[in-house]
């Protein structure tokens, strides 16, 4: 095996994990992540020995992921813009003490942060994994998307207003906090 | 709180706010909502570990797709070969010239190490002489390793690997001199290997015979001075 494909060997477990979790179905994932290891290996001369293989590969898959949602008409459901997030969230009792136990929380909603994050956007979904499965800066995340800094920031604010605002809102329909509803206020010069 | 842009409180918990922005923005904030801030930055911490609870990459995917790689390379080497043998035939057929012995088929492949980090990556053993000793014993090679502590170029031993060279496997050991990669072939006589070595121009160093092997040093550094080190048991 080649100096390339040995890259590949020791993040695959990451890569696949990534892929799985911006596609959400198994199949779906064996066929993108081979796809994309294709596609890198082709094009493995381009890559610039010394600078960043891990960003480089996933530009590769991300883009991978791009189509494949595309290709099975996988879109973010239409939410309501999250409005004055910080504001309504912080404000809100109930939230703020489910929040304060994350663990536990997480735990009583099961597998509905994986519902949740079905129904954000593609490109919010994939900034949040790369953010916070990926812990990528910023500034990388803006180079492997090919956004600008300030859209990585909108919609990593705007994907997570929206996670947690499903998230609560299934965890009030449960009986798992108390019904206080978020009702998002509109800020004066809300970006989101 | 009034707030000039509401991105700025998950920039804030993601710690990607400037010393500048976040005296700002703290500014605006109250205690509770600060405290609440450092909540969101823990849940957020939390919804990764959930995140990454998730199923590995199945076993045989990555090798599958290797294979898969590997044979349209080939694929598309054959082509080229083909293109070129057909190339040399016209030319041979227009001069109305036979060859009187086939052209033997040679791997062009470099076996000079490239970097310290690949001889790492490649090493199956520790890095003292023992390892090395106990791991020729393992495979059956009757070679040893003696102290590479000596005068000239300072050398570090990184270990012992396995690789296959004309198909065939051969146990190298991997050595650092004057800081450089260096790596040594331990090759049975007679092999496929060794006539490969032997006939190939594959970056080989030098050679030297000892006992049932021949042993052949390669290294972007001058380093056949650790063939010194190994001999017959």
């Amino acid at each position: 095996m080649d100096e390339f494909l040995e890259q590949i060997e020791k993040r695959k477990d990451e890569f696949y994990r990534y892929i799985y979790r911006n596609v959400w179905d198994s199949s779906v994932a064996e066929d993108v992540f081979s796809s994309a290891v294709l596609a890198a290996y082709k094009s493995k001369s381009k890559f610039k020995s010394g600078t960043n293989f891990r960003a480089w590969m996933y530009r590769i898959i991300t883009n991978k992921c791009f189509v494949a949602n595309r290709e099975i008409g996988r879109r973010g459901d239409s939410l309501e813009e999250a409005g004055d997030f910080l504001n309504s969230m912080a404000d809100n009792k109930d939230y703020a003490k489910a929040i304060s136990t994350p663990d536990e929380f997480l735990a009583q909603c099961g597998d509905e942060i994986h519902m949740a994050m079905k129904k954000i956007s593609t490109m919010e979904r994939s900034c949040l994994l790369l953010k916070t499965m990926e812990s990528f800066s910023y500034k990388e995340i803006a180079a492997i998307l090919e956004i600008p800094f300030g859209t990585v920031m909108t919609h990593l604010a705007r994907g997570r207003a929206k996670l947690r605002k499903i998230l609560f809102d299934y965890a009030m329909e449960e009986g798992i906090v108390s019904q206080t509803p978020i009702e998002f206020k509109k800020g004066e010069r809300s970006a989101i | 709180m009034k707030k000039e842009d509401d991105r700025n409180w998950s920039a804030y918990i993601d710690g990607e706010l400037s010393v500048s922005e976040v005296e700002k923005f703290e500014a605006l904030l109250s205690e509770e909502e600060l405290k609440h801030l450092n909540n969101e930055r823990a849940f957020e911490e939390s919804i990764g570990n959930v995140l990454n609870d998730t199923p590995a990459c199945p076993e045989n995917l990555l090798s599958d797709i290797v294979k898969k790689a590997v044979h349209e390379d080939k694929k598309s080497f054959l082509k080229i070969k083909l293109v070129a043998i057909a190339a040399i035939a016209a030319c041979i057929a227009a001069l109305f010239l036979i060859p009187k012995e086939p052209v033997v088929q040679q791997e062009l492949v470099s076996l000079v190490p490239t970097s310290v980090d690949e001889l790492k990556g490649k090493s199956l053993t520790g890095d003292q002489l023992d390892d090395i000793n106990r791991f020729l014993a393992e495979k059956k090679i009757s070679l040893e390793l003696t102290s590479v502590v000596g005068s000239g170029h300072p050398k570090k031993i990184i270990g012992a690997g396995v690789e296959k060279v004309a198909g065939e496997e051969v146990v190298t050991l991997l050595f650092t001199c004057c800081g450089r990669p260096a790596k040594v072939y331990l090759i049975p006589k007679g092999s496929k290997a060794e006539e490969m070595i032997i006939h190939d121009d594959s970056g080989i160093q030098a050679m030297v015979k000892k006992g049932n092997y021949r042993l052949a040093v390669s290294s972007p550094h001058n380093s056949e001075s650790l063939l010194a080190y190994i001999n017959q048991t």
